[in-house]
């Protein structure tokens, strides 16, 4: 089990099933939720701040989101966060079916998959195992 | 590997005719051969006719001149060879010496034939007298007797026989030469030395006179001569090998020679000496010498050859002229000598030059020809009454005496020379004075070439008299021989022939100038007499119109009758004019005429008249001119111009050069060129191409131009160019070199044709599709961000339906709501994914392709839908085994198949039991896969182009969604195969897919 997640979504819906989905297969103890790209970079810049705080193992990214789109937060999470965090993961969650975006997902090397919503119990089980065998 | 030791069988097998031909065959091979021996070569048959020479045979009898003493060679030689009793083979060889010519001649004599070798050099002759032992198994017992080795080899070497010599002599058994190379017999330095001319004996280039060192098989060297042939008809090599301690048996022969001379010396009838060339000391005298001059031995040996020469002849004797030209260098003359006692004696003297104990002697043989004086009185009567029917003919005469050197003139010849005073100091100096100094060599020539042949010798030359007239002479000179073949005199005979000579000349040269005036105009002359009507054509007409049935041109009516007619009225009323006109001299015309062939001529025609006293033309001269080519030339260039003028291209013409700054200059341009451009012909005449471009003319489309050019090549390019009021226009210009007549590239032409509005659609065509591409992409875009738009919301539904926990709901109706809520949320996810499938399918170029087994596939597939095949009742029939494999990508052959299955589920006719056919085979366009059911069937006359449609349904199933055709076609297409429908309602249907090797 994991013991922190960030889910970054502007759709409440979405991260509402997320966060059942997660507890019903027991796959994190925090989940904390944010609305898009800029409030995710407020998030990090306060973990900055506050070292006590524990760090997000995983980042469940959505992709079209207003004000900051997850690439463009993946950019700056690369640019400035991810030296201070280099354990976290990074697995976008999108309805996307551009094939531009599947390809820039496997290019960058922290992101750890490219997930269709909606996202499955067996999903979350399959990665919960992959990710703490690793 | 055989030797020759076999003679017998080989004998009797030598009587069939096959083995006749074979021989034959192999002697012509060597008589090829021979030809590189280093003597003469000459073969005689049964009857001792001469049957073969070889090139030095041939050559040897030319440069002699003794061809009549070697046709008697064999005469000569028979009597030594041909009576002799041939029961011992070994003795059939003999030498024969000709004391004659000292030249050494070998003769061999077979039962058929005889070879002679003429040699100076002994020991190739005898070579090569084995090499001809070849040519006949006769000769194998002397083969297998003679100490020389001979062996034939392949071209490599490798021994196929070889004599019994080589064992005797090199000291192995006859069994050690078995599969063994020729060379290996050899030192390692004497092999690797031969070993490249040994592989170029079969391109023809003999060994010749090659010293080898020999191994023995006891390890010891020792040198032999070699001399190997080709032998094309046997494809092998003939080598012979001869010891070299055999030339000492050479010596010894040579010293038998000599001593054979020597006798002849000694025994000669004839007087015969040897003194010193230079002191004249004599050396060695025969024994006919001392009784012909009455000295004895001793005496003579202390004297030299002035004092056996008269004294009138001394002077003469010092002057002896040498022939170097001969080997050995010979002299040949008269002389007169005297004996002891001081009587003369006439003597022919031969002498020939050589080496004799190394001096430089004189070898000389005196003939006395004191005897042959009552033999030259009684020709002298005969010459008296020769004189007399010379006068008569105005034949002159003169003998010059070889013996006196005295010359004898008739009086014709002082006639002919116009002499009067001192003819009997009249000499052959003075006559010799007298011809033409252009002509004299040739009669100096004339004695000596008479003295070296025996015709007589026809001549004509001049000779300049006192007054300095020019007569030409006819001469017959020759030599006049006495019974004993000796020379006596030089005859000539001459007649004065200058005054036919000189009519001859004068016809001659008129007929020159003739030929010349012929040859230095293509007209053909004409002379018409008006007045009888008589005409002369000269030569040329026949060979310009032909040869015409009639003959020969004969007067104004054949001429006539031969122009065109069309022409002819006109052409006649014109001469008929200028004739009637008295101020014409001359009449001019171009017409056509008919050739003899009936071809047509055209012709230009002058005429100049010729007036009597009166004024009245009498006679017409004129030359007549064959203008056809120029005609036709200009009738076609005129075709061309035509053309060039009216194109709707624009032509444009310039000069070769410059093609650097500032250009090629116009000197042509069509009228469709002027109305392209704007420009008038004089303001662009003269100027270059270059006028018409401007700023957007693309630079690198003119530099084209530039590198075609400069190479002498064609080349097309399309530019903007300048019209006069600046407007640019685009046009295509195509430009060719123009060469002359002798590839000399003379002018450019260039076509240029107006393309603006082609460009222009062009320019729209190209915005048309850059448009459509935009769209095309933005509409793909679209397409993303509305099923992202969709999918999102319809995900959330999706789980929100899985979170749904209906156990706690009680409601009966809330339930059913919800259930029905679920089932559409289901389907609506299934057409989307079904839909985005489409869309990943269409824009995924770079599918994935691997081999796959067709029985893994479909037994995956039939896995999955296991229980609908069951219900179904279904009997399915497979057979991959003519195509079990094809490379295509695994999910979506999966996908083909396993719509193409669920269809047949579907669709299956409620009236039978389901059954499928599915198979694959190997055809020349890819692997065919067929699938075959007996279901319902598709009405294809109403469906015809919609079966693989979208959304295009023809059963009123409920699970009907009309996209899985769509789907197996996209799938099919985008990996490049094909697929294809027969379908009968109510039978059944087959799909074809093909896929793409």
């Amino acid at each position: 089990m994991f013991k922190k997640i960030l889910c970054v979504d502007d759709d409440p819906i979405t991260l509402m099933i997320l966060k059942m989905t997660m507890k019903k297969c027991e796959f994190t103890s925090i989940v904390e939720t944010v609305a898009d790209g800029t409030e995710a970079v407020r998030y990090y810049e306060g973990l900055l701040q506050n070292p006590s705080i524990d760090a997000p193992e995983l980042i469940f990214l959505d992709l079209n989101m207003p004000q900051m789109s997850g690439w463009a937060f993946l950019d700056v999470f690369i640019a400035r966060f991810q030296k201070y965090f280099p354990a976290t993961k990074v697995i976008i969650l999108s309805s996307s079916i551009d094939p531009e975006d599947i390809r820039k997902s496997q290019a960058a090397p922290c992101v750890k998959e490219f997930i269709s919503k909606p996202i499955h119990t067996t999903t979350l089980l399959r990665l919960k195992s992959e990710i703490e065998v690793h | 590997m055989e030797t020759f030791t076999n003679t017998e069988s080989q004998l009797s097998e030598n009587t069939t005719t096959k083995n006749n031909v074979l021989i034959e065959q192999e002697n012509l091979a060597i008589y090829q051969a021979l030809n590189f021996a280093n003597e003469a070569i000459l073969i005689y048959n049964k009857n001792q006719e001469n049957i073969y020479q070889n090139h030095q045979a041939q050559v040897f009898v030319e440069n002699y001149r003794c061809l009549e003493s070697v046709k008697l060679l064999p005469q000569l030689l028979s009597n030594f060879v041909f009576q002799q009793e041939s029961e011992n083979l070994s003795t059939l060889s003999n030498e024969y010496i000709s004391s004659l010519y000292g030249l050494k001649a070998r003769v061999v004599q077979s039962s058929e034939q005889t070879f002679v070798y003429i040699s100076l050099n002994p020991l190739l002759a005898q070579q090569q007298e084995v090499i001809n032992t070849i040519i006949s198994p006769d000769f194998n017992p002397i083969l297998n007797q003679s100490n020389d080795i001979l062996c034939l080899t392949t071209a490599s070497g490798n021994i196929l026989k070889i004599n019994r010599a080589a064992s005797t002599s090199w000291g192995y058994a006859v069994q050690e030469f078995q599969h063994k190379n020729i060379l290996s017999f050899l030192t390692e330095s004497s092999a690797s030395s031969i070993k490249e001319s040994f592989e170029s004996l079969s391109q023809g280039q003999p060994i010749q006179n090659v010293v080898l060192d020999i191994r023995k098989k006891d390890g010891s060297v020792f040198p032999m001569i070699w001399n190997a042939v080709w032998n094309h008809q046997q494809q092998s090599v003939i080598a012979i090998a001869k010891d070299i301690s055999e030339s000492l048996v050479q010596e010894k022969a040579l010293k038998i020679s000599e001593q054979n001379y020597s006798y002849l010396f000694n025994n000669n009838p004839l007087p015969m000496w040897i003194n010193d060339f230079y002191t004249k000391e004599f050396i060695e005298v025969n024994d006919a010498t001392l009784r012909q001059y009455g000295y004895s031995r001793e005496e003579l040996i202390g004297m030299t050859v002035y004092d056996i020469i008269a004294p009138e002849q001394l002077e003469s004797y010092k002057n002896t002229r040498w022939d170097f030209t001969t080997n050995p260098p010979n002299y040949r003359g008269i002389s007169v000598h005297k004996t002891k006692s001081g009587n003369p004696i006439n003597v022919d003297i031969t002498a020939h030059q050589i080496e004799y104990k190394n001096r430089t002697v004189s070898l000389v043989l005196v003939h006395d020809i004191t005897l042959r004086k009552l033999a030259e009185k009684e020709l002298i009567q005969t010459n008296n009454r020769l004189k007399a029917a010379q006068e008569i003919a105005h034949l002159a005469y003169w003998e010059h005496d070889l013996r006196t050197g005295k010359v004898f003139w008739s009086e014709e010849v002082f006639k002919i020379f116009e002499i009067t005073e001192n003819k009997e100091r009249f000499d052959y100096e003075d006559f010799i004075g007298m011809v033409h100094p252009e002509d004299r060599m040739s009669i100096k020539l004339l004695e000596v070439s008479v003295l070296y042949g025996s015709k007589p010798i026809e001549k004509e030359f001049r000779i300049i008299l006192a007054s300095g007239k020019t007569k030409y002479l006819f001469s017959k000179t020759q030599i006049v021989f006495d019974t004993l073949g000796n020379a006596l005199r030089i005859d000539s005979t001459f007649l004065d022939i200058t005054l036919q000579k000189q009519a001859k000349q004068a016809l001659r040269k008129s007929n020159e100038r003739f030929e010349l005036a012929k040859k230095a105009t293509r007209d053909i002359i004409w002379d018409w007499d008006i007045v009888t009507g008589d005409s002369y054509w000269s030569d040329n007409y026949e060979f310009i119109f032909g040869k015409y049935p009639y003959g020969p041109m004969k007067d104004f009516q054949d001429w006539s009758k031969n122009i065109h007619a069309e022409d002819k009225e006109r052409v006649l009323d014109e001469i008929q004019l200028a004739l009637a006109n008295p101020e014409q001299t001359t009449w001019e015309s171009e017409y056509r005429y008919i050739r003899a062939n009936g071809e047509i001529a055209y012709v230009s025609d002058k005429g100049y008249m010729v007036f009597d006293n009166h004024g009245k033309p009498i006679r017409m001269v004129g030359a007549m001119r064959d203008i056809t080519k120029e005609k036709e030339e200009e009738q076609q260039l005129n075709l061309w111009k035509s053309v060039i003028t009216n194109s709707n291209d624009a032509i444009l013409i310039t000069e070769a050069e410059p093609i650097e700054q500032p250009g090629p200059r116009i000197i042509y341009a069509n009228e469709a060129f002027t109305k392209m451009t704007g420009y008038e012909l004089n303001e662009i005449i003269g100027k270059s191409p270059r006028i018409l471009q401007g700023p957007a003319s693309n630079r690198y489309e003119l530099n084209k131009i530039r590198t075609a050019l400069k190479k002498w090549e064609p080349c097309e390019i399309e530019v903007i160019n300048y019209k006069k009021n600046k407007e640019p226009f685009w046009v295509n210009i195509s430009i060719v070199p123009l060469a002359d007549e002798t590839g000399w590239f003379t002018h450019w032409i260039s076509i240029q044709k107006d393309i603006t509005e082609r460009k222009k659609n062009e320019e729209e065509r190209e915005l048309l599709i850059r448009e459509l591409t935009q769209i095309n992409q933005d509409l793909r875009q679209f397409s993303y961000i509305t099923s992202h738009n969709i999918r999102s919301p319809l995900s959330n539904l999706l789980g929100l339906l899985k979170m749904l926990n209906t156990s706690t709901i009680t409601d009966p109706m809330t339930l059913k709501v919800l259930e029905g809520f679920k089932t559409s949320t289901n389907q609506l996810n299934d057409t989307i994914n079904d839909l985005l499938k489409i869309l990943v399918i269409k824009e995924n170029v770079n599918v994935q392709q691997e081999v796959i087994a067709f029985e893994t596939v479909w037994n995956k597939i039939t896995q999955m839908t296991q229980q609908l095949i069951q219900d179904a009742g279904t009997s399915i029939t497979t057979n991959f085994d003519k195509a079990p494999l094809v490379n295509f990508n695994i999910s979506y052959l999966e996908s083909i198949l396993l719509n193409l299955l669920s269809n047949a589920l579907k669709y299956r006719s409620n009236k039978r039991p389901l059954e499928i056919w599915v198979k694959t085979r190997n055809t020349s366009k890819g692997i065919e896969l067929i699938f075959i059911d007996n279901g319902l069937g598709i009405d294809l006359k109403r469906h015809k182009n919609k079966v693989f449609g979208l959304y295009q349904r023809f059963h009123n199933h409920p699970d009907s969604k009309g996209i899985g055709l769509y789907m197996v076609q996209a799938q099919v297409k985008s990996l490049g195969g094909n697929i294809s429908v027969k379908s009968e309602v109510d039978k059944g249907t087959q799909f074809s897919i093909l896929f793409k090797k």
